[in-house]
């Protein structure tokens, strides 16, 4: 059981690598890139490293991405911010 | 060109059904078109138009392919010659791991081995990466922080129009929910700070989670109210507090661990709370260091000051 759920993750995580390359808007790009990290966040917790799997879901899934959101609201690439026709 | 089927699929499965970005941000993301290699982009259309352009481009295509296939067998290859995961004839099965698994917590006193061996026994690395932190925060601080330098009266009068009108208009929702989430956020982050040599987390998650929590307040309540209780002179003090105090700490251990003088910090009962010696202190430092560190990225990419 534990082995297809890692399968399915593992699968996932390929999923979110290819997508997040071939989208061409920004905004997918970085909801892609959480989901990419809240798998990898899981795979850890699965592989016995809870350390790793806490800082993963902090770090790269919450910060990173208010960091890279903040940085598309500076280019004014977000509908409905200033700037964008 | 026309696209293959299972491209175009692909492509409006990710794309969903909205407006495609505007040109220039396409060259952002490096990828004018996705008919075009990388390669061939750089190259420019200039080159690639008229009779042999697509010779060319074709050309480019099949050796870009070919690369990234030579480049992934060579890695495959490699994985293949590493030894089995956790057997015992492993590299990494040696002296060293045998004694920070059996003499840990006698040594260090955290029933957590993780956080034995990266603050204490690694602490010299985990400190390095704590000064990679600061200086971040100061490059950041250095080179978006708005002063009179860089700054007009106009873009103050924007930002002071801009606050006026978040004041007014704020989030109800957003408002509401942060007031039930922040306090549960806040406990977390602190939770998982000074539990770290217990249970597994310690100081740059929590601190990740005590910079959201910070970082949240200031989304749903203003950033008056986060300066309420965080302004510049207390940033100041935490961050170069907070460095100098892991500094003194890790440089005694390693002072008193490398003549083998007996260490004055108490270890106490292993698994209470005040335990572990050094590392409770040396999370709780790492743990503001973050907290203020991500705080500070967020406030000076959106606003230019604390």
């Amino acid at each position: 059981m534990k082995a297809v759920f890692e399968i399915i993750l593992m699968l996932g995580l390929i999923v979110c690598a290819v997508a997040a390359n071939f989208t061409k808007k920004l905004l997918p790009t970085i909801i892609i890139y959480a989901a990419f990290g809240t798998m990898l966040s899981v795979i850890w917790l699965l592989l016995n490293a809870p350390d790793l799997a806490i800082t993963e879901a902090a770090v790269g899934v919450g910060i990173d991405s208010i960091l890279f959101l903040l940085a598309l609201r500076s280019m004014h690439r977000i509908d409905g911010t200033e700037d964008d026709e | 060109m026309k696209k293959p089927l299972w491209y175009e699929k692909l492509e409006h499965w990710v794309e969903g059904d909205g407006p495609t970005l505007k040109e220039p941000a396409a060259h952002v993301e490096g990828k004018s078109s996705p008919a075009d290699t990388p390669s061939a982009g750089n190259l420019g259309p200039s080159l690639l138009r008229g009779s042999g352009g697509s010779v060319l481009s074709w050309l480019t295509r099949v050796f870009a392919i070919a690369c990234c296939l030579v480049f992934a067998l060579l890695m495959i290859a490699t994985v293949a010659y590493l030894p089995r995961f956790g057997g015992e004839d492993v590299p990494a099965e040696n002296e060293t791991v045998r004694r920070y698994i059996e003499k840990g917590l006698e040594e260090v006193g955290a029933t957590n081995l993780v956080t034995n061996i990266i603050l204490v026994y690694r602490g010299f690395d985990t400190y390095g990466e704590s000064c990679v932190l600061f200086l971040g925060a100061t490059a950041v601080i250095m080179l978006l922080e708005a002063d009179s330098k860089n700054t007009s009266e106009e873009d103050e009068k924007e930002l002071e129009l801009s606050d006026m009108l978040d004041n007014q208009a704020r989030n109800q929702i957003l408002g509401h929910i942060a007031t039930i989430l922040m306090p549960v956020v806040m406990l977390y982050g602190l939770y998982i700070l000074c539990n770290g040599h217990l249970s597994p987390g310690g100081g740059f998650a929590g601190g990740s989670i005590l910079g959201g929590a910070l970082i949240l307040c200031e989304n749903a309540f203003g950033v008056s109210r986060v300066r309420s209780f965080f302004n510049h002179r207390i940033y100041h003090i935490i961050k170069v507090g907070a460095l100098i105090l892991y500094a003194v700490l890790i440089c005694y251990t390693i002072y008193v661990g490398a003549n083998g003088l007996p260490n004055i910090i108490p270890l106490g009962k292993p698994g209470s709370i005040l335990s572990a010696g050094i590392i409770l202190p040396i999370n709780i430092a790492v743990g503001l260091e973050v907290a203020c560190t991500m705080y500070a990225f967020y406030t000076y990419f959106g606003r230019g000051e604390l």
